[in-house]
């Protein structure tokens, strides 16, 4: 990725000494696609609207219907663009990092909500790893959310990857560097 | 009928001023997200985002203004 430096370290996360970045990904554009290509068919008929309302403004000018018709599109309009903003940002700040010794969910974009989730799994050993797509549609494609279980009592639920970009690779990984490590105990 | 509208109006200029807000705490935390991380905001969605609450001002003063007018 982009955002890491030559000798491999993500520049946001602060790591261990001895500990290495396996991977980092962030969620699938598909995650990003569906919510956006709504809104952007929304601002696209929001905008036919008020493209409409100006043309036939020299009939409505005289209409006291006019104005609050405008602003109230104008209202939508400025609504569609602030959401789209705020699902961008959530999806670009957001990311999955596996690193040798923990589970990282980072949300540099935030206005309320956490802002790391982290399981050491150096310490604690994972029970299992499922893989299970959240509906038909992502299932079509072969975008699957991974559930992480692990055998804690602080932590009764999964530690979830959601619509990751690359399923395959997590799962790769954590079985090559997770569940060896513990077969190998 | 004039007050009715007059209202509505006022309604969305209050509408307006919350989207405003959001958008601009929108704004802060994006800053603060580059910091942190250290990953460049993309420039497409600072234009979209200034642009977004330039137009949402200008849209405030003219409904204000449109007010003013139908009061008097």
């Amino acid at each position: 990725m982009s955002n890491l430096s030559p000798n491999g370290e993500f520049k946001g996360l602060k790591l261990f000494p001895e500990e290495d970045i396996l991977d980092i990904q962030r969620q699938h554009k598909i995650a990003l696609l569906i919510p956006l290509s709504g809104l952007i068919f929304s601002i696209v008929l929001v905008v036919g609207v008020l493209i409409s309302l100006i043309y036939y403004s020299r009939n409505l000018g005289e209409s006291i219907l006019f104005i609050p018709a405008l602003a109230a599109s104008s209202v939508v309009l400025s609504f569609l663009f602030a959401l789209a903003g705020y699902i961008f940002m959530h999806w670009f700040y957001m990311f999955y990092i596996i690193t040798n010794k923990r589970l990282v969910h980072v949300h540099f974009f935030r206005i309320g909500g956490f802002h790391l989730d982290e399981v050491f799994h150096e310490r604690t050993d994972p029970l299992e790893i499922d893989r299970e797509p959240r509906n038909f549609f992502l299932d079509f494609l072969g975008i699957e959310d991974i559930y992480v279980y692990f055998h804690r009592f602080e932590r009764p639920e999964p530690f979830i990857f959601e619509a990751p970009e690359d399923s395959n690779k997590i799962e790769e990984l954590l079985e090559e560097h997770i569940l060896k490590k513990r077969d190998q105990k | 009928m004039n007050s009715v509208f007059l209202l509505i109006q006022l309604l969305l200029i209050v509408l307006f001023l919350f989207i405003l807000f959001w958008q601009s705490l929108i704004l802060i935390a994006m800053k603060n997200a580059a910091k942190i991380s250290k990953i460049p905001i993309p420039l497409f969605w600072i234009i979209i985002t200034v642009a977004n609450i330039l137009f949402m001002v200008a849209a405030t003063i003219f409904t204000l203004t449109a007010s003013f007018r139908m009061l008097t």
